[in-house]
C-alpha cells in the first residue's frame, strides 16, 4: 500500500517534469512533413489512412493481415462453425460486431465472405455449405445495419481444405473468412 | 477347430451373400464366384490380349480362366476394326467386326459384344469419362477412355475446375471453374475445337450443371439469390427458371433417365437426403433411403431407371450406396473398401457398375465398381496423380 502509494508519487512527478520539459521544446512539426508522413507518429492525427491503423490494432490483434493488393486477407477474425452447420454461433458474434465496427471506419471499404468447408463430405454439398455459412454472416451483418451493397459472398467449399487434419484443424476449416476489399 | 470354423464361415457366406457383401470383402469374393461366368479370353496380338483381358478382369461378371465355359478371342482386322469370335463348347455363339474411332476404341467396342452375347448385360468398356486431374499441378478437366487410355486435357485454366459432366451427345462438357471471376462460374467447352463459353455466370455461386439425357435442358445449382437452390435453363444456359425456394442447402441435380424428373441433394430437414422432384418443378418428395443422416451426389442410372446411386457417411467415413425406387431390395452400401472412403459414384453404360473415386487425405483414384458383387477395380494410374469426380459417358 505505501510502497504503491510512493510508486504513483513517483510516477505524477516524473510525468510533471516531462511535461514541464516538452512544453519549453519548440513546436511539434506537422506529421506530414517528416519523412515517415502521418502514419504512427501521432495516433489521433491518423484517419484510417496511414500504414498503421490504431482504430485497426484491436480487430486483427498484433497480426494486421495480409495485403493482397485489392483485398486484406486475416485483418478481421473468421467466423467458426460445427460440423455441417451454418448457424451463427454466439460465440462468434462478437467477431461479426468488430467487422461492422470496422466498415464503419472504413467506408469506403467492402467485405467478402469466403465460406469454408473442411475436406471431408461431399464436394458439391459443401460448395453449397459454404455458400450457406457466407450467407449467414452475410445476414447476420445486415441485421446489425450492414448494407447489402458492402458485403459479397464466394464460396470455396472444400476446395483449400487441409486433409489429413486433426479435429483442431478441420474445425478451422469450417469457417467464413472476412476479406476486407479495399475498394 | 479352425477348419471347423472356416467351413461355418463359408456356409453363413454361402446362405447370405447379400448380407455380407457390404461389409467384408472376403465374403464378397466367395459370393461372387458363385454368379460368375468362366471366359478365356484372348487377342490375336499382345495389346489386344492385354487391354481384352483388362476389360474383363474389371468386370464383375466374369471369371477369367484357362480354360472356361466360353473362349473370347479378338483378332485385328483393319486399323480400328476388331473382330470378336465367342464359341461354347467348339461351337460358334458370335462372329462379329466391330468398328471403332482407334484400335483401342475398337477392341472394346467388341469386347461389349461379347459381353452381351455372354451374359445378356449392356457392355460397359466402351464408355468414356471425363473427370478432374491435378497432374499439371492444378484441378483442370481431362477426358479417356474407361481405362485410361487415349487421355486428353481438355481445360488449362489454371484455376479449380469442379465436376465435369457429359453433354449426351459425347461432344461436349459442362464444368464448374473460379476461372476468370474468381466465382464459381459455369463454363461448356467443345472436345471437337476445345472453345469454351461461358454457360451461366450470375452473382454468387454457379454449379453442379447437368444436362437432361435429351440434352434440351440443364439443371444447376445457383446461389445468386441469396441460398443455394435448383434451376432449370435451356441447353444455351437462358431461360433460367428456379426450381426450389427453401432455407437449405440444395446440390448436386440429375434428371431421371426419361428426362421427366430430377433427383438432388438437399438439407432442408436438417441433414443432406436425396429428393425428387418434377423436372417442371413443384413438390418435391424425399427418398425414403433410411440408410444414414448424410446422403449426397446422388446419379441417376440412365440404363436401369429404379436405380440411384449416391454418397453416404458411414461411420466416420464415407461409401457409395444405392437406392432402389422399385422397393425390391433395401437401399445398401455397395462400396468395399471402407475405411477408405468412395465418393462421387457416376453410372456406367450397364446399370449395373459405376465409377467412383477412392479417396483418402492428399489422394485421388478412381475405381470401377460391380454393385452386385462388390468387386472394385482401380483404372486411374498414379502417372495420372490425383483423379476424382468421374462423369460417365455411354455410346
Amino acid at each position: 500500500m505505501n510502497l504503491f502509494t510512493k510508486k504513483l508519487c513517483f510516477v505524477a512527478i516524473a510525468s510533471a517534469v516531462v511535461l514541464t520539459g516538452c512544453s519549453k521544446k519548440p513546436r511539434r512539426p506537422d506529421p506530414s512533413s517528416t519523412v515517415l508522413g502521418p502514419s504512427g507518429i501521432n495516433p489521433t492525427d491518423v484517419n484510417g489512412t496511414g500504414l498503421v491503423d490504431p482504430t485497426a490494432a484491436g480487430l486483427g490483434g498484433p497480426n494486421a493481415g495480409i495485403d493482397e493488393g485489392d483485398k486484406i486477407r486475416g485483418l478481421l477474425q473468421p467466423v467458426y462453425f460445427d460440423f455441417d452447420k451454418s448457424g451463427i454461433k454466439p460465440s462468434e458474434r462478437a467477431k461479426l460486431e468488430e467487422a461492422k465496427k470496422y466498415l464503419g471506419e472504413h467506408p469506403e471499404q467492402r467485405l467478402l465472405l469466403e465460406g469454408h468447408c473442411d475436406w471431408k463430405g461431399t464436394s458439391e454439398y459443401n460448395l453449397g455449405l459454404g455458400d450457406r455459412r457466407a450467407g449467414a454472416a452475410k445476414q447476420y451483418l445486415s441485421t446489425l445495419g450492414v448494407p447489402a451493397e458492402k458485403l459479397e459472398t464466394l464460396s470455396k467449399g472444400n476446395l483449400d481444405a487441409v486433409e489429413k487434419a486433426d479435429e483442431a484443424t478441420m474445425a478451422k476449416d469450417r469457417r467464413v473468412e472476412l476479406v476486407v476489399l479495399k475498394k | 477347430m479352425q477348419t471347423l470354423l472356416r467351413l461355418l464361415a463359408l456356409t453363413v457366406a454361402l446362405i447370405a451373400p447379400s448380407v455380407f457383401a457390404a461389409q467384408d470383402l472376403g465374403d464378397v469374393v466367395i459370393s461372387a464366384d458363385l454368379r460368375t461366368i468362366a471366359v478365356h479370353v484372348s487377342g490375336g496380338t499382345p495389346e489386344l490380349d492385354n487391354l481384352a483381358n483388362l476389360a474383363f478382369s474389371a468386370h464383375g461378371r466374369y471369371r477369367r480362366v484357362a480354360s472356361g465355359a466360353y473362349d473370347i478371342k479378338f483378332t485385328q482386322v483393319a486399323p480400328s476394326q476388331v473382330q470378336v469370335t465367342v464359341t461354347k463348347a467348339g461351337a460358334t455363339v458370335l462372329t462379329q467386326v466391330a468398328s471403332g474411332t482407334s484400335l483401342r476404341n475398337a477392341l472394346f467396342r467388341a469386347a461389349d459384344l461379347a459381353v452381351k452375347a455372354t451374359s445378356g448385360l449392356k457392355g460397359f468398356f466402351a464408355d468414356r469419362l471425363t473427370f478432374i486431374s491435378n497432374y499439371s499441378g492444378h484441378p483442370e478437366v481431362f477426358t479417356s477412355d474407361l481405362f485410361f487410355g487415349e487421355v486428353k486435357q481438355i481445360t488449362r485454366d489454371n484455376a479449380q475446375a469442379m465436376t465435369p459432366r457429359w453433354a449426351p451427345e459425347g461432344g461436349r462438357i459442362l464444368y464448374t471453374s473460379f476461372y476468370k471471376s474468381g466465382f464459381p462460374d459455369i463454363f461448356l467447352i467443345d472436345l471437337n475445337t476445345l472453345q469454351r463459353t461461358t454457360f451461366v455466370s450470375f452473382k454468387g455461386t454457379n454449379s453442379g450443371a447437368h444436362f437432361n439425357p435429351a440434352g434440351t435442358q440443364v439443371a444447376m445449382v445457383l446461389s445468386g439469390e441469396g441460398n443455394p437452390e435448383i434451376y432449370v435453363s435451356n441447353a444455351q444456359g437462358r431461360q433460367v427458371a428456379r426450381r426450389t425456394r427453401t432455407p437449405s442447402v440444395e446440390a448436386s441435380p440429375c434428371f431421371s433417365p426419361d428426362g421427366s424428373r430430377m433427383v438432388f441433394t438437399s438439407d432442408a430437414a436438417g441433414g443432406p437426403q436425396l429428393y425428387v422432384m418434377s423436372a417442371a418443378g413443384g413438390s418435391a418428395q424425399r427418398l425414403p433411403t433410411a440408410i444414414s443422416g448424410y446422403c449426397a451426389e446422388p446419379d441417376w442410372s440412365r440404363c436401369d431407371p429404379n436405380k440411384i446411386a449416391f454418397t453416404v457417411r458411414s461411420g466416420r467415413g464415407y461409401q457409395v450406396a444405392v437406392y432402389d425406387l422399385s422397393g425390391k431390395t433395401p437401399t445398401k452400401v455397395v462400396s468395399t473398401k471402407s475405411p477408405v472412403d468412395a465418393v462421387e459414384p457416376s453410372w456406367l453404360g450397364d446399370g449395373r457398375h459405376l465409377v467412383y473415386t477412392e479417396r483418402s487425405a492428399n489422394s485421388r483414384g478412381l475405381c470401377i465398381l460391380d454393385t452386385e458383387t462388390g468387386k472394385s477395380t482401380h483404372i486411374s494410374p498414379a502417372s495420372m496423380r490425383q483423379c476424382s469426380q468421374a462423369s460417365v459417358w455411354a455410346p
